[in-house]
């Protein structure tokens, strides 16, 4: 954690504007993490929620001056807003679920591209205004990745605490057996739409920052196919587990930037990636860690 | 009726899918602390009669009354909370919980914490963990599991599952407890050991239904009997009224002198293939 917060700042540069990038990515694989890893609700229009997250910030800024942290919120909030809207979804079962949801991503993206007079389309939006907290201004790189971590940091400490209780349990066990959990009384719907509006509002959050990184917003951050780049982060990192969603946003944000000869293939290379990981670690990287550390703890027993 | 008064009544309940009728006008009573039986061939209405009273399908018409109460229409959740759980033909569990994590897990009705609770630690969250961990030990030592409390249940054996299905449903605290099929697949060691806890937590007032394939199981345990066949009530009564019943025999051995099948194949264990 210390060195995640130190070594981005002390290498500065291009390794900052990664690392920068990682957070922003780790906040809104966190919020599927518990959606989809955990709950087993999944959404293949996840991005959607972080463009709604973005767009509402920057044209808060730039539309009536809302300071940084007030239109951040906003875009939580409308994220979240979305996010309760698709909740109504559950209704229907299993896979319709599923394709209901990137029908919801596909629409966002739609309304985000063809809205000109609000998001100004294809051309996107520059200029965007720097990010000021109580009239202070965050110019820098570092300044952007100080606000990231203490967002990443926040973020993953209210959902280590929400994962681990009773809220937790009854997340975790609609997400290993429904009918199981209905009857010993959970509230499966009730408790599948707090989840859904939890994961997107935390998608909004995340967005919230990736205009002040990139310095230029537009729809094309938030096409479908991006939807599955998160999903194949938290797959990777380890689903159900909220370190892996951090491990599986850093490894998926740094290979394609050190393969950019290949950037045609970048579709390509994360479905090798998520392939090859399936087939040799199916709990990912966070399950393939603990399984470790459980065998090494196992094998000094009798030592002791 | 016999034993105490009655603490779920059925009045003409009924559930279509469809044009099939699984459950047609039954209508019962269940007396509070009793352990009653509820059998019948394959089809015959047992299991949904669990998933209506349970809350989990909803009735096509008729009553449910819980101690007086109409609870026809009330969710799952509400019914759980007035004291009604239920387990499933096969084992329904959390696979990558603990044995522990999924008694906790049963124990979700009486617990206060929300999300935001959760979040932050608010609305004494740290002091409902520790009394659910307390409760959960109790119940595992209760179905003999205290042992396997930190095992996952995906490695757990069959026999264990049922039993850490019933300290689920337990842990809800009920008044009522609806069994499904629960010694199908256990060895004869196991199964006793069903019929024993079964046996203590009748005496410490817990009123249980079984449905159940195992004959000789439910003979033993039930002071009461209901039959159902083709989704109908076809008898009623202790188990020797009920064993002597001619309506129940032709259900389950077939009509006398016309039948063609071999007697041996319609034998009552012969039906306990799951439907």
């Amino acid at each position: 954690m210390l060195f995640a917060w130190t070594a981005p700042l002390a290498a500065g540069g291009f390794y900052l504007y990664l690392a920068s990038a990682i957070a922003i990515y780790a906040i809104a694989a966190l919020g599927l993490q518990v959606m989809v890893g955990l709950a087993r609700q999944l959404s293949l229009g996840h991005v959607a929620f972080v463009g709604i997250g973005a767009y509402t910030t920057v044209l808060l800024e730039k539309g009536i001056g809302l300071p940084f942290v007030a239109a951040a919120l906003a875009g939580m909030l409308a994220a979240a807003l979305a996010g309760l809207l698709m909740a109504q979804l559950i209704r229907l079962s299993g896979v319709y679920f599923d394709i209901a949801t990137f029908g919801f991503g596909i629409i966002v993206y739609q309304l985000l591209a063809n809205t000109t007079w609000l998001t100004g389309g294809h051309v996107g939006i520059r200029a965007i205004p720097a990010i000021s907290i109580f009239g202070l201004e965050f110019t820098s790189r570092k300044d952007l990745f100080i606000l990231e971590m203490l967002a990443l940091t926040v973020v993953y400490a209210l959902l280590l605490r929400l994962c681990s209780g009773r809220v937790g349990r009854a997340f975790q066990a609609i997400g290993q057996n429904e009918p199981a959990a209905r009857s010993v009384g959970i509230a499966t719907n009730r408790y599948r739409m707090a989840v859904i509006t939890i994961g997107c509002a935390i998608a909004g959050l995340a967005g919230s920052f990736l205009p002040h990184l990139l310095r230029f917003l537009s729809p094309e951050s938030f096409a479908w196919h991006e939807s599955l780049v998160i999903l194949i982060m938290i797959t990777v990192g380890g689903l159900g587990s909220l370190p892996g969603a951090i491990i599986g946003a850093a490894l998926l944000v740094i290979v394609p930037e050190y393969l950019r000869e290949f950037a045609e293939y970048k579709m390509m290379i994360y479905g090798v990636l998520l392939i090859v990981s399936l087939m040799t670690m199916p709990a990912g990287i966070a399950g393939m860690a603990e399984s470790l550390l459980r065998f090494t703890s196992k094998a000094q027993r009798p030592n002791q | 009726m016999s034993v105490g008064q009655a603490i779920l009544e059925l009045h003409g309940v009924s559930r279509r899918f469809g044009g099939l009728v699984a459950v047609n006008n039954v209508s019962a009573q269940f007396g509070s602390g009793t352990i009653h039986g509820l059998i019948g061939p394959n089809g015959a209405g047992k299991s949904t009669a669990f998933d209506l009273i349970s809350g989990l399908t909803p009735v096509s018409g008729g009553t449910i009354r819980l101690n007086g109460e109409d609870i026809t229409h009330h969710r799952v959740e509400t019914r759980v909370l007035a004291g009604i759980c239920r387990t499933f033909q096969t084992p329904r569990l959390f696979e990558k919980m603990t044995a522990l994590e999924v008694v906790m897990t049963g124990c979700h009705v009486h617990g206060q914490t929300g999300i935001l609770g959760s979040m932050f630690s608010i609305g004494g969250k740290a002091r409902d963990e520790r009394q659910l961990v307390e409760r959960a030990w109790q119940l595992l030592e209760v179905v003999g599991l205290a042992a396997d409390a930190g095992d996952l249940v995906a490695g757990m054996s069959y026999g264990k599952r049922r039993l850490l299905e019933i300290a689920r449903a337990l842990a809800t605290e009920p008044k009522l407890l609806l069994l499904d099929e629960v010694v199908s697949g256990l060895n004869p060691v196991e199964t006793a050991a069903v019929g024993s806890l079964v046996e203590r937590l009748a005496t410490n007032g817990l009123t249980i239904i079984l449905v159940e394939h195992d004959m000789q199981f439910v003979m033993n345990l039930c002071q009461q009997i209901t039959v159902l066949n083709f989704g109908s009530t076809i008898a009623s009564g202790t188990p020797t009224e009920v064993a002597q019943d001619p309506e129940v025999i032709e259900a389950y051995l077939g009509r006398p002198r016309t039948n063609v099948t071999p007697r041996r194949e319609l034998r009552w264990k012969g039906m306990s293939s799951t439907h």
